[in-house]
């Protein structure tokens, strides 16, 4: 009888060390950093490096974000975590369940008293956000996590991708990028061999001054990518001149749909003698999809293209 | 030697001045990001006089150059050319009136009410035109008659219009006027540089609308103002005796406030707050031709518009493609020549 | 033909009161009176600078406040006390601005328009300056200016203000003398505010003298200066006497 309970304890020794040690190796697995792409399960807690160097930790998924930028916002509802979303910043007015979530200011310098009310677990701001604010929202305690990269489409993805492991929704933004890069490729492959008009695209006119696209800018880039070849190559930067442009007199303009802009061009000094004003080539765009850099970037892509070359996507 | 024994010299002399404007304004047209020569641009206006242009035929012209010159560069010269002139005249007959040297055209609050006017369109009203009007424009106007009708109604003591009341509630008025367009900046922060942008003064959205309709207002103006020259002269002795020597003073003071606020603010709802020109050129004139308005208004409508339209010149010429507001140039030639001024009277005044 | 009845004026407080004067044509009238009371305003509201409160001015049966401004200064031609101007003008220019209500809007200065101006120049012994800035004068020859403008004027009566406090004896006795023979050969009726109660004297056909707001005393030199009056307005003693050259009252305070 001695002999049988000492196997049997054994036995159930060596089961709970075989348990415990496999309970070892998940410990292990989560002390891994995991900030690589290719894995789809975020672990917490999560240490990532944000736009501005540093390095945050995140416990746990949070639920209750506030975001201060309107591409940020667009991707939160993107990956599905919108009901993760407590607060937002004025501009964030896309998609239409953000206007129902509380503001908490403009994206320079928002309200802190707002902030700190509304007991987020995490704040993803722009590029754009005031670097002392950042610190007293620190020093409540708050953490703040700066998102956003270079102007274009790849900085885009590493976006996404970032977001999607912070608000643990990294298999759906995978899916959202490659959604985006599939669509982006669709232009390319549709615009290759066509002719390819100029194009202009109007930032500012009238007394304010004459402003552009310039050919280091995105939406300069942008024009480029859509099949289009951008009348302000000869600049960088956005600054322009009325006379140039008459003398380019581009094949087609693009405006903002906003404050009136298209009647206002047709009215305003030397845009109404442009060919392309008269023959009716002066377009509005949504300015959002092509300025955020956020999920719909794709989509404004094909907007621009859809209106460069409109014979190529009936 | 008195007017009329100068007079003939006087006619010859505006004679070349009136040469001069017509040289500055082709070099003007010239000039220009866009390249356009000479011969072209002499060719492009050829075309638009009536019976020349059979001579003178736009064969390989490009069209965008014509489009540049004629839409773009000659009415904003032409413009320049006219606010400069409203501008000196009304700064002279101020000078008259007030018995100040230091008088310029936006004392009444003229500018802060038309900046004002501009302000509340560009906030809360839709950028539309009619008639080629701006709202904008159209707004600004009404704000600057608005503001100098209250202004001259709390100056006003019966028929009687004290010059130094006029004065002070017209700086009154610019102080708190400026505190409420700042008011609304802070609270439109999008609106902060369109408001600036248009303060500034600049003649970069010229078109011929604008210059037709400152023409229709400012010539007849001009011309109204110089009929009461010799008036404005007695004036400069003192009411009491502009009065005894048969003047109507209280007559005087309002048909000068009213053509001139009206001059004024066409000026500034179309292109902005330039200052300097008003102040600067009648005493520029003043010391090349002595006091005698009959002199000084004529001269200053010239010296104004050639004045101007270099100013508007060089806000284009000095960092192409961008430009610089003309309302910064005047200045940055006129504090000097203030300062000058302020000297030059401290000094007599000793 | 100057008749001035009941008339009272104030600002806030009353300046004139009660006055009451009559003035004949072709006379040389002057006003004389301890300083506040009241010389200037008097002058004011004869020139129509001030209105008054109460009373009535005629000037030739016609009421002043129904006058207009230009043909008052054809009447009359007022030469102020302050002669300051802020601009350049020449002592010419400002002689013909005196020719401003004969000169229709927009017609120039005429020949008879030069002629006058240089007449009232020489009379004044200004037509050497004519070409001078005002502004270079000394105060003398400033006022020697404004009372040639004034008769420049060609008008009927002429309003002076101490016209001559900032002169030397001599000119100031030129000027007066000026003053009468326009007086008496052109019928130009003068009415001066003095200060000096022995030119006054000298010259006047008709004293007004004025104290505390109202018309003292109103007559000929004789019957204005005597010595209970002067002590009564001017708390002042003197000696009467008669000019012995001129037959003229001459005072001599002790």
């Amino acid at each position: 009888m001695f002999k049988s309970k000492k196997i049997i304890s054994l036995v159930l020794l060596v089961f709970v060390c075989f348990v415990l040690s496999s309970c070892r190796n998940k410990d292990t697995n989560k002390d891994i950093n995991t900030t690589k792409k290719e894995t789809n399960v975020v672990v917490y807690p999560l240490k990532i490096v944000d736009s501005n160097k540093r390095t945050v930790i995140i416990e746990k998924e949070p639920k209750r974000i506030i975001s201060i930028a309107p591409n940020i916002t667009e991707g939160i509802y993107a990956l599905g975590k919108g009901s993760s979303l407590v607060g937002r910043s004025n501009y964030d007015d896309y998609p239409n369940e953000a206007l129902r979530v509380p503001t908490v200011g403009d994206l320079l310098e928002p309200s802190i008293e707002k902030i700190v009310e509304l007991k987020p677990d995490l704040v993803i701001a722009s590029a754009l956000f005031n670097k002392d604010i950042i610190k007293k929202l620190e020093g409540l305690n708050i953490k703040v996590i700066v998102l956003g990269d270079k102007e274009n489409f790849n900085g885009v993805y590493d976006t996404i991708s970032k977001l999607g492991q912070v608000v643990n929704a990294s298999e759906r933004s995978q899916s959202v990028i490659t959604r985006m890069k599939k669509k982006v490729a669709d232009v390319a492959q549709k615009v290759a061999s066509a002719r390819k008009p100029t194009v202009y695209y109007v930032a500012g006119f009238g007394k304010g001054g004459d402003f552009t696209a310039g050919k280091d800018t995105f939406i300069g880039n942008m024009i480029e990518m859509a099949g289009g070849k951008n009348a302000a190559a000869d600049i960088i930067g956005w600054k322009y001149s009325l006379e140039k442009l008459v003398e380019k007199n581009p094949d087609v303009l693009i405006c903002s749909k906003l404050y009136d802009s298209k009647e206002g061009i047709e009215t305003a000094v030397g845009y109404k003698d442009l060919l392309a004003v008269k023959s009716g080539k002066l377009f509005e765009i949504d300015e959002n999809i092509i300025v955020r850099q956020g999920p719909r970037l794709a989509d404004g892509l094909e907007a621009i293209a859809k209106l460069v070359h409109p014979e190529l996507f009936k | 030697m008195t007017y009329i024994e100068k007079k003939s010299y006087y006619k010859r002399v505006f004679a070349i001045g009136i040469f001069l404007l017509v040289i500055v304004i082709i070099v003007a047209t010239n000039f220009g990001v866009a390249n356009i020569s000479l011969k072209q641009t002499a060719l492009i206006i050829m075309s638009k006089i009536p019976l020349a242009n059979k001579f003178f035929p736009l064969g390989g012209i490009k069209y965008t150059s014509v489009i540049i010159l004629l839409n773009l560069r000659l009415p904003r010269i032409l413009l320049a050319c006219l606010v400069g002139a409203a501008l000196s005249v009304v700064g002279t007959s101020y000078q008259g009136i007030f018995k100040n040297p230091m008088a310029d055209p936006f004392i009444l609050g003229v500018s802060s009410g038309a900046a004002l006017g501009a302000t509340i369109s560009m906030v809360f009203l839709k950028e539309v035109q009619y008639f080629g009007i701006s709202m904008v424009a159209f707004s600004a106007f009404l704000g600057a008659m608005i503001t100098t009708f209250i202004v001259y109604n709390i100056a006003r003591v019966g028929t009687k219009i004290p010059v130094v009341t006029l004065l002070l509630a017209g700086v009154a008025s610019n102080y708190l006027l400026s505190s409420i367009i700042s008011l609304m900046m802070t609270f439109n922060r999008d609106n902060i540089e369109e408001i600036v942008m248009w303060t500034m003064g600049s003649f970069s959205t010229a078109s011929w609308s604008d210059v037709i309709l400152l023409f229709i207002i400012t010539v007849p103006s001009i011309i109204f103002i110089s009929t009461f020259s010799r008036d404005l002269n007695i004036m400069l002795l003192g009411e009491d005796s502009a009065r005894s020597l048969g003047i109507d003073v209280n007559g005087l003071k309002k048909y000068i406030f009213v053509i001139s606020t009206l001059m004024v603010a066409s000026v500034v709802s179309v292109s902005g707050i330039i200052g300097f020109v008003g102040l600067i050129v009648p005493h520029v004139i003043r010391m090349i031709f002595g006091p005698d308005n009959r002199v000084v208004i004529p001269f200053s409508a010239l010296g104004g518009a050639i004045f101007l339209i270099i100013c508007d010149t060089l806000s284009r010429a000095i960092l192409p493609p961008s430009e610089i507001p003309v309302g910064i140039i005047t200045s940055i030639f006129g504090v000097p020549f203030f300062v000058y001024l302020l000297y030059k009277t401290k000094k007599k005044a000793i | 033909m100057i008749e001035i009845n009941n008339v009272s004026f104030s600002y806030e407080q009353e300046v004139l009161k009660d006055i009451n004067i009559n003035i004949a044509r072709g006379k040389f009238y002057t006003i004389l009176g301890p300083n506040g009371s009241g010389k200037t305003t008097l002058l004011r509201i004869l020139s129509k600078s001030l209105h008054i409160n109460k009373g009535e001015i005629f000037i030739d049966e016609k009421e002043l406040s129904q006058i207009k401004t230009k043909a008052l200064a054809k009447e009359m031609a007022v030469v102020p006390q302050c002669t300051e101007v802020e601009f350049d003008f020449s002592v010419q220019d400002i002689i013909l601005m005196g020719r401003t209500p004969h000169i229709p809007r927009f017609c120039a200065e005429s020949e008879k328009d030069m002629e006058m101006s240089k007449n009232a120049m020489k009379m004044t012994n200004t037509w050497e300056l004519r070409n001078k800035s005002v502004n270079t004068l000394s105060g003398g020859e400033k006022q020697r200016v404004v009372v040639a403008r004034a008769i420049a004027q060609e008008t009927g009566i002429i309003l002076l203000d101490e016209p001559i406090s900032h002169l030397d004896i001599h000119q100031q006795i030129e000027i007066m003398n000026q003053l009468r023979k326009l007086n008496k050969s052109k019928n130009i009726t003068i009415i001066a505010v003095l200060h000096d109660l022995n030119i006054a004297a000298a010259y006047a056909d008709h004293m007004i003298l004025m104290n505390d707001r109202r018309v003292y005393k109103d007559g000929i030199p004789e019957e204005v200066l005597t010595e209970d009056i002067i002590r009564e307005v001017y708390e002042l003693e003197v000696y009467i006497t008669k000019n012995p050259k001129t037959g003229k009252t001459f005072i001599m305070p002790y």
